[in-house]
């Protein structure tokens, strides 16, 4: 493994192409093989600048890997490869309509515990969450491989909106599973 | 993370909780969202011929900070000029409830929304 790792883009490292469908088997195996040609023992007899350099390397492989496993990071840093920038907090504008959706939603969560059989309820929005992700994520790339990256970058930030109300409806399933037992 | 007593008090007691009609000719609404934290942030007001706001209500979805910082404003609206209002800048919020650093991106939501708000109601005045 040479020092050339650190001029690599996260793709270049698992050696897929820079797209949003890359095979994540794929870039899982060669994180295994990476982390092991790295691993710190292997330095255990090597000078101090060398376990260093392993050192770096194993974490910038494991920041590689969990940012290219992850849908919504990923798709983060393919447009900041672009030169867009994902991190702002203060950008707030959005699409309204997206956002009443949002909020209606919300608020059927909320309601959901009063309905007669709410896990099943809430497992159907799973499913509507489901469908949502996997619309945007088609969204996302086709809208990339057309470098219509700044409708991407709207793509992905509803994204995060979907994967936050995803997380709410798997917390409170957990919380009536729990009391039902 | 600890939240301040304030933003502990708008948290527990939510000013302004509601929901206006939001096709009245009188009601601005303002719509913003979070993506960092998928915050959603409804802020609607009610203004008098004469320009001012005669009440606002506010509906959110995210932490207790965002919370708050939308509550806070809802009151400090009332009686206001839409100039006025519009004056309410994010600083102002998170001083008022002493947000930490990194939750200072929720009064940005809430000086956002008054933006909006106002902006709605001013697109149906002018149409």
């Amino acid at each position: 493994m040479s020092v050339d790792l650190f001029n690599k883009s996260y793709f270049d490292i698992f050696n897929v192409p820079l797209s949003y469908d890359i095979d994540l088997n794929k870039v899982g195996e060669i994180y295994l093989k990476l982390q092991k040609s790295v691993h710190p023992d292997r330095y255990a007899n090597s000078g101090d600048q060398e376990k260093r350099i392993a050192m770096q390397q194993t974490s910038l492989i494991n920041q590689a890997f969990y940012t290219l496993k992850d849908p919504v990071s990923r798709a983060q840093y393919m447009l900041k490869l672009k030169g867009l920038d994902m991190d702002s907090e203060t950008d707030t504008t959005m699409d309204a309509e997206f956002l009443m959706e949002q909020m209606e939603f919300r608020e059927s969560i909320m309601e959901v515990q009063d309905k007669s059989d709410p896990l099943s309820e809430l497992d159907s929005m799973l499913a509507v969450l489901g469908k949502k992700m996997d619309g945007l994520s088609k969204d996302f790339t086709n809208l990339f491989v057309n470098a219509s990256y700044d409708a991407a970058r709207e793509a992905v930030r509803k994204m995060q909106f979907i994967i936050k109300a995803k997380k709410e409806v798997n917390e409170l399933s957990e919380k009536l599973e729990d009391e039902l037992m | 993370m600890a939240y301040s007593e304030k933003v502990m008090d708008h948290y527990e007691n939510p000013r302004n909780v509601g929901t206006m009609d939001k096709n009245a000719p009188n009601v601005g609404t303002g719509m913003v969202g979070a993506p960092a934290c998928g915050d959603v942030m409804r802020l609607q007001i009610q203004v008098s011929d004469d320009g001012i706001i005669e009440n606002a209500v506010f509906k959110t979805y995210g932490c207790g900070s965002a919370i708050a910082s939308s509550s806070l404003v809802t009151e400090w609206m009332k009686g206001k000029t839409l100039e006025e209002a519009r004056k309410i800048k994010n600083m102002d919020i998170a001083e008022e409830l002493a947000l930490p650093p990194v939750k200072v991106h929720c009064s940005v939501l809430a000086e956002d929304a008054i933006s909006a708000a106002v902006e709605d109601y001013m697109k149906k005045k002018g149409s």
